[in-house]
């Protein structure tokens, strides 16, 4: 039987919100089906053997909290020591305290590979890489507190994050890559804010050569997650301290390229892309619809440069035989892209930001009632309130006007959902005629 | 999981650490004693605990007063000393303290003398409120953080702490450790 960890659990979780009933075993979902697999069998529909097959392939997992508790605790004990040296207690002398973490770190290692790899206990071998992890950091911090290396020290949870990173490479465990992406990101937060690079290419290889791979290789949908909000933070420290008038063009381009991405024969994580790129574009207009008189005017050369980058990028992808099944979504992005750029380009008025919304929720929402994704239709669902309330308290505009555009709106889906409803029953119909 | 390359990795973590402890112990294995003057002031770090944040006289170098072989006209200071680039500062023994008494961009420019290795913080035509003629450079030399034991950072904070002296290792290649603080009047 599978032992499942508390990090399992999260990434169970996380599953759930972005896989709902689309596949994969899932474990609540997993009694359910073992109740239906009992209630065919004694119905007779399946035979004995049937139903052992079915089961088997359904496991029962376990939840304990004694599977939760060493995890936590690893933490914990992981912080109390990192703040045990923090508090540079002068009772024990320099060399002591670096032979205690030096001997922690290898009699941690020692019990983690003793537990997680010889006699299989998972979730105690993986609480104490965890915990070895982070007695690598307090080493490090330690080493940086005796010899008074200044305080600024982002090299400090690079070289931690590396470390750790190191380890989730060899040991392909899931809890240890997690902890070394967000080492990471937290690196690249501190650097970022006080060197304030144009383009962050250190932090780019890093994410794109060791993060995203490691965590494809050991299948982490939290891990794949970190790196695209790792991404995103990236590009938006680099230019919002060098152009930050192009960030919400970066930001719905970025957001498009996730959604392209995950549409296109992305395997495991291709809702995931999805998603976040749903989100980001969606939550970029919702935000900047606040923002009446920006304009790109200001940075018109790297603004130009971009414009000319996602032109070739959704050119490439269209004209791209592998894309040729999604080239409808990629026109629709294209056209949305398009039109998010005249909005901030040409201070257009206010209310156009709520059309191209508009025409982005309904995209969604149609596109998750074709796929049956109700992730999907949700989404569509909240973005739809949200912006309908943002729209009836935007200020920016006059009453007259905001009531034309909803009228219209409103007559429009109305129209719309009308003439589905006609296509669908003229489908249903003629698929009823031909069986008669 | 192959135990070799396990135990590998957790000696290349160790190999780090002792390498880390190693680097900065040579410096103060094998570096001349100088004492710098200094304006203490407390903040936190999140992982390695209290810490008294030190300036130091010698990291505010106006560039009327020492010399700069490397660069003849201080017009050009600004994009010749850009921020975040390595300078070479040497110090001259002066009274009780070393004061910074060139800068160079050329480690040969320090001759025989014994200098520090530091980077720009940021260049100005002004100091102590005042604009100036010749601008002043603003360095750090990595040794601005002095940790010290839970609930004593403040301590140093205190006015009769006006005047406190830092107590520096410094080796042949410029690099620099801090052996301790030395109170006024001591």
């Amino acid at each position: 039987m599978e032992k499942r960890t508390i990090y399992s659990y999260i990434e169970y979780y996380y599953y759930r919100i972005c896989y709902d009933g689309t596949g994969g075993t899932i474990i609540s979902q997993n009694s359910r089906i073992k109740k239906e697999i009992e209630l065919w069998r004694s119905e007779g529909l399946i035979s004995p053997e049937q139903t052992q097959l079915l089961s088997s392939r359904y496991p029962e997992t376990e939840f304990r909290a004694t599977s939760i508790l060493p995890m936590l605790g690893a933490i914990l004990l992981g912080v109390g020591i990192i703040l045990f040296f923090a508090a540079n207690w002068p009772i024990i002398p320099v060399a002591i305290k670096l032979i205690l973490i030096l001997s922690a770190l290898f009699t941690c290692h020692y019990f983690a590979y003793k537990y997680r790899y010889e006699k299989n206990n998972v979730w105690l071998g993986n609480s104490l890489l965890l915990l070895g992890g982070i007695l690598f950091g307090a080493a490090i911090f330690l080493i940086a507190q005796i010899y008074n290396i200044n305080a600024y020290y982002p090299n400090g949870i690079l070289f931690w994050g590396l470390g750790v990173m190191l380890m989730a490479w060899v040991t392909g465990e899931r809890s240890v890559t997690v902890l070394s992406i967000l080492l990471l990101l937290a690196w690249t937060v501190s650097d970022c804010s006080k060197t304030h690079p144009l383009i962050p290419w250190m932090h780019l290889l890093i994410l794109f050569l060791l993060a995203f791979p490691l965590a494809y290789r050991v299948r982490s949908a939290i891990a794949v997650f970190l790196c695209q909000v790792w991404l995103v933070i990236a590009l938006l420290m680099s230019i919002s301290s060098n152009y930050e008038d192009i960030i919400p063009l970066v930001m719905i381009f970025l957001g498009s390229a996730f959604y392209l991405r995950g549409r296109h024969d992305e395997e495991l994580y291709g809702l995931l892309y999805v998603a976040t790129g749903m989100i980001m574009v969606l939550t970029t207009m919702l935000i900047f619809s606040l923002f009446s008189d920006w304009d790109l005017l200001y940075v018109i050369t790297p603004a130009i440069v971009l414009l000319g980058a996602m032109l070739v990028g959704f050119i490439t992808v269209l004209l791209l035989p592998s894309y040729r099944h999604i080239r409808m979504e990629i026109a629709a992005v294209g056209l949305i892209n398009l039109m998010f750029i005249s909005y901030l380009t040409f201070a257009l008025p206010n209310l156009f930001i709520y059309f191209v919304l508009f025409v982005a929720i309904v995209l969604v929402i149609l596109q998750g009632a074709g796929q049956h994704n109700r992730f999907m239709l949700n989404l569509g669902l909240v973005f739809f309130y949200v912006t309908v309330l943002r729209g009836y308290f935007d200020y920016a505009s006059r009453y007259m006007d905001r009531s034309l555009f909803f009228i219209i709106g409103g007559i429009i889906l109305l129209l719309m959902g009308w003439w589905l409803n006609r296509q669908r029953y003229k489908i249903v119909s003629a698929w009823r005629d031909a069986h008669e | 999981m192959n135990k070799k390359t396990f135990y590998l990795v957790v000696s290349l973590q160790a190999l780090f650490l002792v390498g880390m402890i190693l680097i900065n112990q040579s410096i103060l294995w094998c570096g001349q004693e100088v004492i710098l003057e200094t304006e203490p002031i407390d903040p936190y770090s999140l992982f390695s605990g209290e810490y008294v944040s030190l300036r130091y006289k010698a990291a505010h170098i106006p560039l009327d007063k020492v010399q700069h072989p490397d660069l003849n006209d201080t017009n050009r200071a600004a994009e010749h000393y850009a921020r975040g680039s390595r300078v070479f500062v040497q110090l001259e023994k002066q009274g009780d303290a070393w004061q910074a008494v060139k800068i160079s961009k050329q480690r040969k420019d320090m001759g025989n003398n014994l200098y520090m290795t530091a980077r720009v913080d940021w260049i100005r035509h002004w100091s102590e409120g005042k604009k100036t003629e010749v601008p002043h450079i603003w360095v750090h030399y990595g040794i601005e953080s002095y940790y010290t034991p839970e609930g004593t950072a403040r301590n140093y904070e205190r006015m009769e702490m006006r005047g406190l002296k830092v107590k520096v290792a410094v080796d042949s290649y410029g690099r620099s450790k801090i052996i301790g603080l030395i109170p006024p009047n001591k």
